[in-house]
């Protein structure tokens, strides 16, 4: 296959492109999904293909094809190259790229045990006996399900300045949940994250760790007494956001705002833009003094980890936030050239077919020094709220509306019961000012998040945010209808 | 694009070579090209092609699927071997009833080897031409211009062998200036039915500036949707309740509502993939025939859901032709082609019986907020305006919603006579997701939250 790259740089850069890369990818996934004692999905998936980018006058051209022979390659360079030139027609300006170091490596995710390796059975079977512990414990629950993923990519990566990258990415994970309906209300648990549940860079041991069965009764519980709970009352208090959702909060409102793409504005028509514009790097007070948010594409088990990005990048990790003040964006070579700096490494596609563009990585939100029992304790008022159920964000990542499954009324520094149907809303730069408390690193875990959107077509990438439980103060919650 | 015969061949092939009781083999390839814009350049000129096969290998009660993008004989055998070891590693499905049955199909004529065919030079100019119209306006050009082609072939060792192929196009123009934006799509199956300067003309309407951009107390207030708006509230509310697994999951608000008459006699919502509007298939991904389904008629909820044909006979009826491609879940089935009828009012007619209140052009990221209760919470983006005595007197900053679908509908005063096909291309470039919709006067809309622009 190599030599089928080769041919397909060759091709291009005879034609009179100034730069080009190609990736062929071979993606292999597993999916088993339960319900009720079902298995409703079973599926196991191979696609493969190649993908060529080129630059030619200043401009970007890219062709994906699922042919592998050596005519369809070439052929599929030409395309390439065609693109790149019509385009390069309607510009304003080049596309310059910063400088990249030039790479020969491999590279595999660490794991003890290969998830494909692992009967499906043995999989089918946790999944049905969660499924069967769930139905045991209120006649109102009525849709138990189990989700188990598995994910393998191989890829080669080649550019005309030399680098030749192999990379191997594996993830896994799953999760289960019960939703407890009656006639006028349906109420929903999942452990150990909503829709689908939690994944990580790390083989079958990731899904084992997860326990599900051990937590199967409680979420089934919960849920059948949400059923019965009071609505979340409107009202301006203190909001303690559990790590599940914590993730989702630094996802929408700190990961795609700091997409540079986005800050540029090749994502307006779609996506939306960011209020983080270029003057407010180094200087704008996103946070308040406890909000130091990194990136680290290295980080071990983080499902924004790989060792080099779809532009042969390494991975790396630097400052986002510190003590409150927004310091980098995620960037590309294409971008990164505006601030006169190299790439820092977060250009990904989400597979052979489409063009690499800039994706969070892990996106970690640093422990602070709280102990979570010291900090509920610390807490007159409020609730503490987690596992996601709705999220919304304007286009300029600014208003936000979550709504979590669940809420823990907190009075008087202990937890006093539950709220049904919680949402809390805000301002972005004034809800992370408004935090006064991050917990400490035992309360800090790596959240894997599997669907996250972007581009046209829509790519869905694989990304991580690591956080503990953080406290926020005088935020609007209980908008329901 | 594999093209018919060598699609139905390789279906053919795999079906003889499956060991499995029964066999399904399903087929969705495209060709496709998207030019992306942004600050009035094009920045991403993209083409893909690909084509799937999803076999559904069915062992006794037991039920296996799996995928591959090489059309080859050995690739095929090698994902009809997966996929009967997958159903070997099942666990029963009792009440599986076996593949559906071969039923008459009509195809029609989706193909337009124009779209097909239309090169990189040609679209770059149109988008070059685009951008030039903005000029005057001093507005920049952002958007995609997609045109393409796909396939789709199913067939199942009951006899279903079928095949139909099409194009699409769709052309966004986002026009932006410092403080303002304007939205206007469209989409068709001939490329060069597109009114580009039309399309434009749209856009800079609503990324005008007035006098004055005000911002509204959250609260409620009347509201004109643009059918835009009016697409995104319907395709949620085919998530939220309108298939069988809702239903099933009793977590449809179809089952409380079931023949009581919620809205005006001049609500009606159906789903018709065979409607030249929307822009279907003639069969689902089972191979069974399209029709329609009416889920609103004249204001009286009629009960129907969208079925495929395992949720169907679970529930004692027939598959309404609703399947999804197999790895979706057995039981599901969304109608995704949503027509609602027209009204007789004139876009100006609705301003008018409005009088005072918001008129919006689009939401963005909508988020269901309870399912049953129908509760969507979203923004509104690219042109929201205050109108006065049917006058548009002011841009109004962004706001947020929080509001039931179904007491929107039920609010719904006034529909417009003209209706326009929205097709949700960021979703499903191989199964179109569409809806065909009108503007709605509607006289409560509950805004929940505002944005700083």
């Amino acid at each position: 296959m190599k030599q089928h790259l080769s041919l397909a740089l060759d091709t291009v850069e005879d034609m009179g492109s100034s730069y080009a890369d190609v990736r062929w990818i071979s993606r292999k996934t597993q999916n088993i999904y339960t319900k009720n004692q079902k298995v409703e999905a079973f599926s196991e998936n191979l696609s493969q293909g190649i993908g060529i980018r080129v630059l030619y006058n200043g401009a970007w051209g890219f062709a994906g094809t699922n042919k592998t022979d050596e005519k369809s390659i070439i052929d599929t360079a030409k395309r390439a190259l065609r693109l790149a030139r019509a385009a390069s027609r309607v510009k304003v300006l080049d596309v310059m790229l910063s400088e990249a170091p030039t790479v020969r490596d491999s590279y595999k995710t660490p794991y003890k045990t290969d998830p494909f390796s692992i009967p499906t059975d043995d999989i089918i079977e946790t999944l049905i006996h969660c499924d069967e512990i769930m139905n045991e414990q209120d006649e109102f629950i009525k849709v138990r399900e189990g989700h188990f993923d598995a994910y393998s990519e191989k890829k080669d990566f080649m550019s005309t300045e030399g680098s030749e990258i192999y990379q191997e990415i594996l993830w896994c994970g799953g999760g289960i949940s019960a939703s407890a309906v009656c006639s006028e209300d349906s109420q929903t648990r999942s452990y150990p994250a909503s829709f689908g549940g939690e994944y990580s860079t790390r083989g079958f041991e990731f899904f084992e760790e997860l326990e599900l069965e051990k937590h199967a009764a409680k979420i089934a519980q919960e849920a059948a007494a949400l059923l019965k709970a009071p609505q979340c009352p409107q009202d301006k208090t203190t909001l303690l956001l559990g790590g599940s959702q914590l993730a989702l909060q630094i996802h929408e409102s700190c990961g795609h705002p700091i997409e540079l793409d986005r800050v540029l504005g090749m994502e307006a028509s779609f996506a939306g833009t960011s209020f983080l514009t270029p003057d407010k790097r180094g200087e704008f007070q996103y946070g308040s003094k406890h909000v130091n948010i990194h990136c680290d594409a290295a980080y071990p088990g983080g499902m924004g980890t790989f060792a080099y990005d779809d532009e042969g990048i390494p991975a790396q990790k630097y400052d986002v936030v510190r003590e409150g003040i927004f310091k980098n964006y995620l960037t590309s070579r294409e971008t990164a050239v505006l601030f006169e700096e190299d790439s820092n490494g977060t250009v990904r596609a989400d597979g052979w077919e489409r063009m690499p563009m800039i994706r969070m990585t892990n996106i970690n939100l640093e422990p602070g020094e709280w102990n979570i029992d010291e900090l509920i304790k610390d807490t007159q008022k409020g609730i503490l709220v987690d596992t996601n159920r709705s999220w919304s964000i304007d286009q300029q990542r600014l208003n936000f509306q979550f709504g979590t499954e669940i809420a823990y009324k907190v009075e008087e520094g202990s937890i006093e019961g539950i709220y049904k149907n919680p949402t809390y809303t805000g301002i972005t730069p004034e809800f992370w000012r408004s935090c006064d408390a991050v917990t400490d690193k035992n309360n800090w875990q790596m959240h894997g998040i599997p669907h996250c959107g972007k581009g046209e077509p829509m790519q869905t990438m694989f990304v991580g945010h690591g956080c503990s439980t953080a406290r926020f103060r005088n935020v609007q919650i209980g908008v329901f209808d | 694009m594999i093209g018919k015969e060598q699609a139905l061949n390789m279906i053919e092939y795999a079906l003889g070579k499956s060991p499995a009781d029964q066999t399904e083999i399903l087929m969705m390839g495209h060709d496709h090209f998207l030019t992306r814009y942004a600050n009035s350049q094009i920045h991403q000129n993209t083409a893909e092609e690909n084509s799937t096969f999803f076999i559904k290998a069915v062992l006794g009660k037991k039920i296996g699927i799996s995928t591959i993008n090489q059309a080859t004989p050995k690739a095929l055998e090698t994902a009809v071997e997966s996929a009967c070891k997958a159903a070997k590693n099942q666990k029963e499905v009792n009440d599986y009833p076996g593949l559906p049955q071969k039923a008459p199909i009509v195809d029609f004529n989706a193909f337009c080897p124009r779209t097909a065919e239309i090169n990189a030079e040609e679209k770059a100019l149109i988008v070059q031409d685009m951008i030039v119209r903005t000029h005057g306006d001093r507005m920049a050009l952002n958007g995609a211009f997609y045109t393409g082609s796909y396939e789709v072939a199913a067939g199942n060792t009951n006899g279903i062998l079928a095949y139909h192929k099409g194009t699409l196009t769709d052309i966004s123009a986002l026009t932006s200036s410092n403080n303002t934006t304007g939205y206007a799509s469209a989409s068709a199956r001939d490329v060069d039915t597109i009114d580009y300067t039309r399309l434009i003309e749209e856009s800079l309407e609503s990324a005008k500036a007035y006098d004055k951009t005000i911002t509204l107390e959250p609260g409620k207030y009347p509201v004109v949707l643009e059918e835009y708006a009016v697409a995104d509230m319907l395709i949620y509310l085919s998530y939220m309740g309108l298939s069988a697994e809702s239903v099933e999951n009793e977590n449809s608000f179809l089952i409380p509502h079931r023949g009581e008459k919620l809205f005006s006699e001049s609500i009606s919502l159906f789903d018709d993939a065979l409607n030249p509007l929307a822009f279907g298939t003639p069969f689902d991904y089972e191979g069974v025939p399209k029709s329609r389904l009416d889920f609103i008629k004249k204001g009286t909820i009629t009960g129907n859901c969208s079925h495929n044909h395992y949720s169907a006979f679970k529930a004692g009826t027939k598959t309404t032709g609703h399947a999804l491609p197999p790895d979706a879940g057995l039981s599901t089935a969304y109608p995704f082609h949503l027509i609602m009828e027209a009204g007789d009012a004139q876009n100006q007619d609705l301003l008018d019986a409005m009088g005072t209140g918001i008129l919006i052009k689009r939401f963005h990221y909508l988020t269901s907020v309870h399912d049953l209760k129908t509760i969507l919470s979203g923004m509104t983006r690219d042109g929201v305006f205050w109108v006065e005595k049917g006058k548009i007197t002011a841009r109004i900053s962004d706001m947020r919603f929080t509001q039931s679908i179904i007491e929107a509908l039920k609010n719904v005063e006034a529909l417009s006579s003209k209706r326009k096909s929205i097709w949700f291309r960021d979703f499903s470039v191989d199964f179109p997701i569409t809806a065909v919709v009108p503007r709605l006067f509607i006289k409560e809309f509950n805004f929940t939250g505002q944005t700083e622009f």
